[in-house]
């Protein structure tokens, strides 16, 4: 957590307003996105058209795709291509079991058609190299090329164990229509022998800006990935610090880039709209903000971009890069590698400024012209409020819960059959259908969070996201204690939600109006009549009330509280409820939950005892969900969630 | 003798390269007899010499080596300066899939310099040697690397074993402590050279055991900066000399 957090009360009727105002503003959006769609294609944009496939989205409109820049050869999102490899046996062997860190190269010949063209081929990457199944970099000899690339990246997908992150987020990025790298799944073979699925990404280099028409001899930059001082920042300018690459030209003159930044730190925020109109492609810029806040990536602003400075635009263009630590995964701060990165934390609950300090991104939201736009694109990728004309129109609603269950669903099935295959095991079993659910857990959460912060009318406070509608300004944030380093950290606090439930609607969403955050969801069985449901959370603090067999470190820190409050409404149905595991240093588990796979719910009914209900766990999405839950109308409902009894010892131990 | 060339367990990348250049100084004013009995010699010899030492990773497989001496020497009212020995050696893998465990094979090229001189800038020999080398990791951020060497001459110098213990600890991410004993021990089958012109006829075998500590600073990324300190701490036809280094080393 960069912030600490803040929590106010809350109001019944603020939310039933904010119901209502959504419901009002569904009906707006398709209203106003059936107009666009007729508008746009009026206009004929020169925007690549972007249709929705079974898996995704296409480009299908060559022409166009030929404008955005596609490389010479078509190509299609969804196919997935095949790099066949002839190499020495040895070599292949120690390829992937030699020392991480050596960045040897070995010959090899890449299979293309009834040719082999010869080049070199390595491990890439930086930390991800300690993974078994490793990243590669085939490069071609001079005078080859594959599809007209002499340079073919192969991701190896290894911290992501759905291995679909990375595609997901380039497909909204090609999905806005960017001048991003080619992406395609891919299967290796070396010698005949399936090695696994990889993602290929297009090496980026000046020619991939020069079929976007920004031309192949501007200024290109990249953040040095182990610096983590790329941030745009004076200081990031210090030789010493060697923030940058420069990859292109290939000469010491950081000029253009010094200029940059000297300028973005004298430009106040005030009139940074300006300064991003004049000196940047402001869509790229939109879109690369959006696309971090989609995804929630915190690991970007001081790494993982490039800049390039186009010489026929005269403008900078942003290229996003590594989206694998993005939809939910949460670094570790207090664990060694590699559970702090690979590890089963889980966050969709960092504000819309997620990410290192930059002042570009900084001072972005901080100017009230840009941050309308942001509020713009992103409500196109949401599919919520009016469509975004800048930005092609397939992609409203791309981050929209019917759209990505879908995508999710055809992706899962399309990479299915390499993955249940892959010899590094990464994709497969029950584990892997967990991990896929939880991805798709994110999805949900992460859309009602930013629907919440951003376009509801609601008050909210969050610990860094302050907009100018906020009434909790950067100096009272300021004043706030920071958290103290090392230390678990507690906000205990009481959260609150409520739907009308009405037949017709079986999937009801619980969202916290002030926090945004997905409390609980319901998938309804049986609804006698309509009622009125509320949930009352009391978070990050001992249960008041336990079952008599258990203490009270066996539990989570959490309660829910359900009422349906009106008489008549009988219902039956399946319960999903959150909790809290950010990372190691916060997180509602009690001293004596070693293993959160073993917590099981219980329930306090009003006129009954307590008793424990059939649970299904998700310790990776952090939900606990029981089924065919039959909840009479006019009674409370408690729920806390412990593990089975343990020795005394072991309740001070603790996770 | 200027410090031994020395071995290294760590093979480079296929296309890495990397290079030392060192200024080493030692100083003495006694010596241990054919055995091992030390005697004050009146008066004080000094030796300094500039050491180059390029790697490359010639493949994974396969880490080529070249290093030479620059040498200034001084003892009572000699001296000789002048290019030492030229060293060309190659390193492989112990372990395909390891680094740090690692034989190595190079040839000692005598660089023209007079072999006739009471004091000389090396034997004046062809020779070769052979080592295996091996790091291993410790707790707490150490490793200790272990070396054993075989060299060989054309000629009357006694072939000799140069085993070497290292000991190096992390001390911050940037800055690297260690210490060290090094030995060097002849086969006794050299055999007297005699020094023409000169009456004088010498044994060139000898046996002595150094030790060392240093430290050695990482910075800007491909840079580092290292120092040490040598004391010969027993010998036979040695000298007790007392010195160290300063190195400064780049890869790309």
């Amino acid at each position: 957590m960069k912030c600490k957090k803040r929590w106010l009360g809350w109001g019944q009727n603020s939310l039933a307003v904010a119901w209502v105002g959504r419901w009002r503003s569904s009906l707006m959006v398709i209203f106003l996105a059936c107009g666009m769609f007729g508008c746009l294609l009026s206009t004929k944009s020169t925007a690549p058209i972007i249709t929705q496939s079974s898996a995704g989205a296409t480009i299908t409109n060559k022409t166009a795709a030929a404008t955005m820049g596609t490389p010479s050869q078509s190509w299609h999102r969804d196919e997935i291509l095949t790099f066949s490899l002839r190499m020495d046996p040895v070599d292949a062997d120690v390829l992937f079991k030699k020392d991480p860190f050596d960045t040897s190269s070995f010959p090899v010949r890449l299979e293309e058609g009834q040719q082999l063209l010869p080049g070199r081929v390595e491990v890439k990457g930086s930390f991800t190299r300690r993974f078994p199944k490793k990243s590669l970099l085939i490069k071609l000899d001079r005078g080859n090329s594959w599809q007209g690339m002499r340079r073919i990246s192969l991701n190896a997908m290894s911290t992501d164990p759905t291995m679909m992150r990375e595609y997901l987020a380039w497909d909204i990025f090609h999905a806005l229509g960017m001048a991003v790298p080619r992406v395609q799944y891919a299967r290796l073979l070396i010698n005949g022998d399936f090695v696994g699925l990889f993602l290929f990404i297009e090496w980026i280099e000046p020619q991939m800006f020069d079929r976007y028409g920004l031309g192949d001899d501007g200024a290109f930059f990249h953040p040095r990935d182990s610096g983590f001082c790329g941030d745009l920042t004076i200081s990031s300018l210090d030789k010493d610090k060697e923030c940058w690459f420069k990859l292109s030209p290939r000469d010491n003159d950081f000029s253009p880039l010094s200029a940059l930044v000297n300028e973005m730190a004298a430009t106040p925020a005030a009139s940074f709209a300006d300064f991003v109109d004049s000196n940047f492609d402001v869509d790229s810029v939109l879109n690369w903000i959006a696309g971090n806040v989609l995804t929630s990536d915190n690991d970007t602003y001081n790494k993982n971009y490039f800049l390039y400075r186009s010489t026929v635009s005269g403008k900078w263009t942003v290229v996003p890069w590594d989206y694998d630590l993005t939809f939910g995964r949460s670094w570790d701060p207090s664990k060694e590698f590699p559970a702090n990165v690979y590890n089963d934390n889980f966050q969709y609950y960092y504000p819309p400024d997620v990410g290192q300090i930059n002042p570009l991104k900084d001072k972005f939201f901080a100017n009230p012209e840009l941050y309308s736009r942001f509020k713009r694109r992103l409500g196109h990728l949401m599919g919520v409020g009016a469509a975004d004309p800048n930005v092609p129109a397939a992609a409203y609603g791309w981050f929209s819960p019917a759209r990505v269950e879908k995508r999710l669903a055809n992706l899962t099935q399309r990479i299915g059959a390499d993955l249940s295959r892959d010899p590094f095991e990464q994709g497969s079993g029950e584990e892997y259908d967990r991990q896929v659910a939880t991805l798709r857990y994110y999805h949900l959460a992460r859309y009602h969070y930013l629907q919440s912060l951003i376009f509801n009318k609601t008050v909210f406070k969050t610990s860094c996201w302050t907009p100018a509608m906020s009434a909790l300004g950067r100096a009272e944030i300021a004043a706030l204690p920071a958290p103290i380093a090392g230390q678990r950290l507690r906000v205990p606090r009481e959260m609150r939600a409520a739907a009308e439930l009405r037949k017709g609607k079986s999937e009801i969403n619980l969202v916290d109006a002030e926090n945004g955050l997905l409390l609980a969801t319901l998938r309804l069985r049986k609804l006698t009549g309509g009622t009125r449901l509320s949930l009352s959370v009391l978070a990050e603090q001992p249960p008041p009330v336990i079952p008599p067999t258990t203490q009270v470190g066996q539990c989570l820190e959490r309660t829910w509280v359900v009422a349906s409050q009106e008489p008549g409404g009988g219902l039956v149905t399946d319960l999903r409820l959150e909790y809290l595991e950010e990372h190691s240093l916060h997180n509602e588990f009690g001293a004596a939950v070693d293993d959160e796979e073993q917590l099981r719910l219980w329930m306090l009914d009003g006129e009954g005892g307590w008793q424990q209900m059939p649970t299904k766990v998700n310790g990776l999405a952090n939900t606990l969900s029981t089924e065919s839950l039959a909840l009479e109308p006019l009674r409370l409902y408690r729920f806390v969630a412990c593990v089975p009894a343990v020795s005394s010892s072991a309740l001070g131990r603790g996770k | 003798m200027p410090s031994p060339v020395a071995a290294g367990s760590w093979l480079l990348s296929q296309g890495e390269n990397q290079y030392t250049s060192s200024l080493s100084y030692s100083t003495s004013t006694a010596y241990w007899d054919s055995s091992g009995v030390l005697h004050e010699s009146g008066q004080r010899s000094h030796s300094w010499s500039v050491n180059q030492r390029y790697e490359y990773g010639y493949s994974y497989y396969r880490t080529l080596y070249l290093s030479t001496d620059l040498i200034h020497k001084t003892s009572g009212s000699g001296s000789v300066s002048g290019l030492g020995d030229l060293m060309l050696g190659v390193r492989g893998r112990l372990n395909r899939y390891r680094n740090g465990l690692a034989w190595e094979a190079g040839v000692i090229v005598p660089t023209g310099y007079s072999r006739d001189r009471r004091i000389r800038l090396g034997y004046g020999r062809f020779g070769f040697e052979v080592a295996l080398a091996m790091r291993f990791l410790g707790r707490a951020k150490s490793h200790a690397e272990v070396e054993v060497k075989v060299r060989h001459w054309q000629g009357p110098p006694a072939d000799q074993f140069r085993p070497s213990l290292k000991w190096v600890r992390q001390l911050t991410p940037n800055w690297n402590g260690w210490g060290e004993i090094q030995g060097v021990f002849s086969f006794g089958n050299g055999q007297l050279e005699s020094i023409p012109g000169i009456d004088y006829d010498r044994l060139p075998e000898y046996d002595v055991i150094r030790v060392g500590l240093g430290v050695k600073h990482a910075f800007r990324r491909r840079w580092s900066l290292g120092l040490g300190l040598y004391w010969n701490v027993w010998g036979r036809n040695a000298g007790k000399s007392v010195g160290g280094d300063v190195s400064v080393s780049r890869s790309w």
